[in-house]
């Protein structure tokens, strides 16, 4: 036995050893002249058209070769983090408005692009030049924005002669009457816990922010208090569509990925999520009918907003070798021919002034009736100290499954914001 | 059993079998509903496995083969297995010797707990750390080298503890007949020693491959180039890629599985000795 | 002669020094240095860590969180290992006697051991989907609607479901443990205890059960450190949902050290989770060891 399974391991590692060792070699000592960039990407969805964009970049700049990697959130977050720790970011990697990125800005992990030529030329729109600003400097920008609310399949909707609900009366008649005849109103899941920030968005945007864009400052200047009845209301419209079977039967055991296919097989009626599924809904179903409109939480009467707010966009490392070839790509990259390309892709909104693609069919609607007339919210948790959205997301399961009231979960989110806030 | 009443033996007999092939169906259900999604087309697997297939063709294995680069994920494993292994046995055996032996010697003892806390250590203890020391001080983030080190390092108290369990079982007077003899201690060992634990050294071989060639969390902080993962991160980061197309995913995911249960197959009956002999002293 | 046998005895020494020094290099130091960690304050990122001694293991007692979650972990360690002990032990015992037929079915229980936890935790992610998962699919076909659930949803349900796993994946392994521990019971006890006149649930009691001791220590120690150490299996099927039902140490440690910024808080826990571990493991020999000359 002993001897069978060391010849074979001898064997195996002999044949396969050498081509790999010999293959490491050859992909540690690159030729002369040529300079690698390490890009770590956390946008599965968007994937294709990064790199689409990165070959082209490549034919044009013989000299330096991209190596890409995209993974979904969870596993860029580790591989992020641990980068992060040893101090060996890659030198282009992915960033978000989120608090986790703002702190290693904090830390001098990233390039501070402020006097970049790139950012001199003034490109970029407000959201993209701000998405990660810490201490009056810029430390990334935005690839494209995007809108967060209710998709829905548009041949339901007329089957039923439904209308886009505008409050939240309307709301919960269209769900009801799609309910009623059978078919399961929203189909978004609850159990990936960060699938339920979209709603919170369109609620906290509807009932908020809107009406008092300064909340935010208030609220982490401690004049205003997440145990509000604003909240209060939230959590409770929430927890009405939750224990009216709105979701369907079992929201929170689904998972990101099926609530997709699911809505592109009219599975369902509606999915409460942000523009970055466009292409995944074309791709699953090309012949699937859908558009876009806010979840709307206001009175009759009131104004509803959608949420509007930079996508995902790129930083470059602080001790990164190969800045000059990163700002190449980032000179690239937001170049008229390259990303107007990269935008028909990825159905993103321009982060660039003055470069505009057609819109998709599917946001025709909030482009008409909020993004050209300014109704627009920010996410309405981008200032909140780090872990604060892990726990929201938890703490949320827990108002709609009922093990836990909502005054007592206001509670707890309002301590830890407190405790956590310096 | 009741050997003696025949009737009674027959009965008990037929619900005996009755009960395990119910188990085994159990069992063997999810692993061959995993098949279903394989054989599916992209929309059909977004339906669930009601959906059947309607040809048996395996385009999508040849796919999820080609966009995983699936050879170069094998071909990793294969290497830091194998030489894990192979340094993990040469190292570990000869360490286990002295301390079985002089079991009451106080620096051996005191070295075989501290291999033993080891077994008790969850690795995100050492995670962040290892991956500092690995990246900042030593720059082995990346190797194939570095990977091995740390693998060998995480399976020594387990072979420690298997290998010094058996020689342990050893007579004595083995150890006196050679030292009469005029036998160094490293000849005793490679001589004597050695050969006697071939059962144990197969069962320490099979524990710690099915350890590394499964294992997620060290390849997935220590390695970024996908040139140099092995298969289970490269399955990990594929099913995150390829969210929306099970098909190809779960074919990455039997792609996986096969190489491993192809030698359990062909040397079950090596594993299930190797596997027990270890574990049950005497 | 006796100078000659000092130095052979020497050697011994030499023999540890390649296996210690990988050993402590590679993972004794990075404990070490884990360990100083759990007594700063750094947040995973930043050049400076603040020394702030055992603040981090009084907050231990004061967060709600950890406790839940050592709640969860002591809850799934405790069922999976029991569970896990008493399925091996009766396929063992169905499979005691060796028989070609027998042999395929030990092999058949213990395949799932082969694989590994990511491709059991997907397979199983599929298995316990609530739309087109297969077990409510098989039980819409079976015309046993009423019996789907929302297997990982459910928060009376999520707990039990992630326990399945472990217990379909390892219950071979334990089997196969306990099946080489029945082979060294000598055949004669058997024999003369029939002979006797006794029943096979005597033979069980007082012949088969303490024979099969160290195997039954062995399966109790390392399914308990499995368990407590267990990660890939929730990382994948629940990542601690719904709400905080199938949050497990591990767990929490791995988000205090990737996302809110507590690494040096989730050291202390991961240190806290190691002496849980040590004292179970502890406590499993001194209960099952009592007259024994050192197992260890």
């Amino acid at each position: 036995m002993l001897k069978k399974v060391s010849i074979l391991l001898l064997v195996a590692m002999l044949v396969m050893g050498n081509a790999v060792f010999a293959a490491g070699k050859k992909d540690a000592g690159t030729s002369i002249g040529t300079t690698t960039l390490t890009m770590l990407d956390l946008n599965p969805e968007g994937a294709p058209f990064v790199s689409a964009l990165n070959k082209s970049f490549m034919e044009k700049n013989p000299d330096i070769t991209i190596e890409y990697e995209a993974m979904n959130s969870r596993q860029y977050d580790q591989r992020i983090q641990a980068l992060a720790a040893s101090g060996d970011l890659p030198d282009i990697c992915t960033t978000q408005m989120f608090p986790q990125y703002k702190q290693m800005a904090a830390n001098d992990l990233f390039m501070d692009l402020t006097g970049t030529s790139i950012m001199k030329s003034g490109i970029f729109d407000d959201i993209a030049a701000t998405c990660l600003v810490k201490d009056g400097k810029v430390y990334g920008v935005t690839w494209n924005h995007l809108a967060v609310g209710a998709f829905y399949n548009t041949d339901m909707f007329e089957k039923y002669n439904l209308k886009v609900p505008v409050n939240w009366d309307e709301f919960l008649k269209v769900c009801e009457t799609l309910k009623t005849n059978g078919i399961t109103p929203i189909v978004s899941d609850l159990g990936d816990g960060w699938c339920s920030m979209y709603i919170l968005n369109n609620a906290a945007g509807n009932l908020i922010y809107g009406a008092n864009p300064k909340y935010d400052e208030e609220l982490l200047a401690g004049k205003r208090k997440l145990t509000d009845p604003v909240w209060q209301e939230i959590f409770e419209k929430i927890k009405y569509i939750y224990d009216q079977g709105y979701y369907g039967k079992n929201p929170m055991g689904g998972k990101y990925e099926q609530s997709l296919s699911d809505f592109a097989n009219g599975q369902g009626a509606m999915h409460i999520i942000g523009t970055w599924v466009i292409p995944v809904f074309d791709q699953l179903n090309p012949s699937l009918k859908y558009s876009l409109f806010p979840v709307p939480f206001n009175k009759k009467g009131a104004e509803t907003y959608i949420t509007l707010e930079g996508e995902l966009g790129m930083s470059i490392a602080a001790n990164s070798k190969n800045k000059d070839a990163a700002l190449e790509y980032f000179e690239y990259f937001f170049s008229e021919g390259p990303y107007k390309e990269y935008l028909n892709g990825k159905k993103g909104f321009s982060a660039v002034k003055g470069i505009n693609v057609a819109f998709h069919p599917s946001v025709s609607y909030i482009v008409d009736n909020y993004l050209s007339k300014g109704k627009t919210t920010p996410y309405f948790s981008r200032n909140w100290p780090a872990g604060m959205d892990a726990l929201l997301f938890k703490v949320f399961q827990e108002v709609m499954m009922g093990t836990k009231s909502i005054p007592a979960a206001l509670e707890e989110l309002e301590t830890y914001l407190r405790t956590n806030l310096k | 059993m009741n050997k003696g009443k025949k009737p009674k033996f027959q009965l008990s007999r037929i619900l005996l079998r009755i009960a395990l092939i119910f188990i085994a169906l159990l069992v063997l259900l999810p692993m061959l509903i995993v098949l279903v999604p394989t054989f599916q087309t992209v929309q059909e697997s977004g339906q669930g496995i009601l959906r059947l297939p309607r040809t048996l063709n395996l385009d999508n294995y040849r796919e999820a083969w080609r966009q995983s680069k699936f050879h170069i994920a094998l071909r990793n494993s294969v290497v830091i297995t194998g030489s894990t292994i192979f340094i993990n046995i040469m190292i570990g055996s000869i360490a286990a010797f002295p301390m079985a032996i002089r079991e009451k010697n106080k620096v051996f003892k005191t070295a075989f707990y501290t291999f033993l806390v080891g077994l008790m250590l969850p690795f995100q203890v050492i995670m962040i750390p290892l991956y500092v020391l690995m990246g900042r001080t030593l720059k082995l983030t990346n190797t194939l080298t570095g990977t091995i080190l740390v693998y060998v390092a995480m399976t020594l108290p387990i072979t420690i503890f298997f290998f010094s369990q058996f020689i342990k079982t050893i007579p004595k007077e083995m150890e006196e007949a050679s030292v009469i003899d005029g036998c160094g201690y490293l000849r005793m060992f490679y001589c004597i020693f050695f050969p006697l634990m071939k059962p144990i050294t197969s069962a320490v071989i099979i524990q710690n491959m099915i350890f590394l060639w499964n294992d997620l969390l060290v390849p997935l902080i220590m390695i970024d180039k996908t040139a140099l993962k092995p298969i289970m991160p490269r399955v990990y980061m594929f099913f995150g890629q390829y969210y929306n197309q099970w098909n190809l995913a779960f074919s990455v995911l039997i792609l996986a599985a096969i190489p491993f249960l192809l030698l359990f197959l062909l040397l079950q009956r090596q594993f299930i000795k190797g596997l027990s002999s270890g574990a049950v002293k005497g | 002669m006796a100078k000659s046998r000092r130095t052979s005895e020497n050697i011994l020494y030499l023999f540890l020094i390649p296996a210690l020094v990988v050993y402590l290099f590679f993972y004794v130091y990075p404990m070490f240095t884990g360990l100083y960690y759990s007594l700063t304050d750094w947040d995973g990122m930043a050049k400076q860590k603040i020394f702030i001694g055992f603040r981090n293991y009084l907050d231990i007692f004061r967060d709600q969180y950890t406790r839940t979650a050592t709640m969860n972990s002591l809850i799934y360690t405790v069922v999976v290992t029991f569970l896990s002990n008493i399925i091996g032990l009766v396929l063992a015992l169905m499979l005691e006697r060796r028989s070609n037929i027998n042999n395929v079915f030990r092999s058949i229980f213990f395949v799932p051991a082969v694989l590994s936890p990511v491709v059991a935790a997907f397979i199983w992610k599929y298995m316990y989907s609530p739309q087109s998962g297969a077990i409510n699919s098989l039980l819409r076909v079976a015309g046993l609607e009423i019996l789907s659930r929302d297997w990982l949803g459910d928060p009376h349900l999520a707990m039990a479901s992630v326990m399945l796993v472990p217990l379909w994946q390892w219950g071979g392994n334990v089997m196969i443990v306990f099946l080489a521990g029945l082979m060294n019971i000598p055949e004669e006890h058997h024999e003369s205890a029939k002979i006797d006149g006794a029943s096979y649930m005597q033979r069980l009691v007082h012949i088969t059960l303490p024979g099969l001791r160290p195997a039954i220590i062995f399966n109790l120690i390392i399914s308990t450190i499995g368990s407590f150490k267990t990660f890939d299996f929730i990382f994948i099927l629940t990542y601690g949902g719904p709400g905080f039902t199938t949050e497990v140490l591990t767990l929490q440690i791995y988000k205090h050290a990737l996302y809110t910024a507590k690494f040096g808080y989730g050291s202390a826990v991961a240190v806290m989770l190691t002496l849980l571990i040590v004292l179970f493991t502890i406590a499993e020999l001194k209960l099952l060891t009592r007259n024994e000359e050192g197992y260890l």
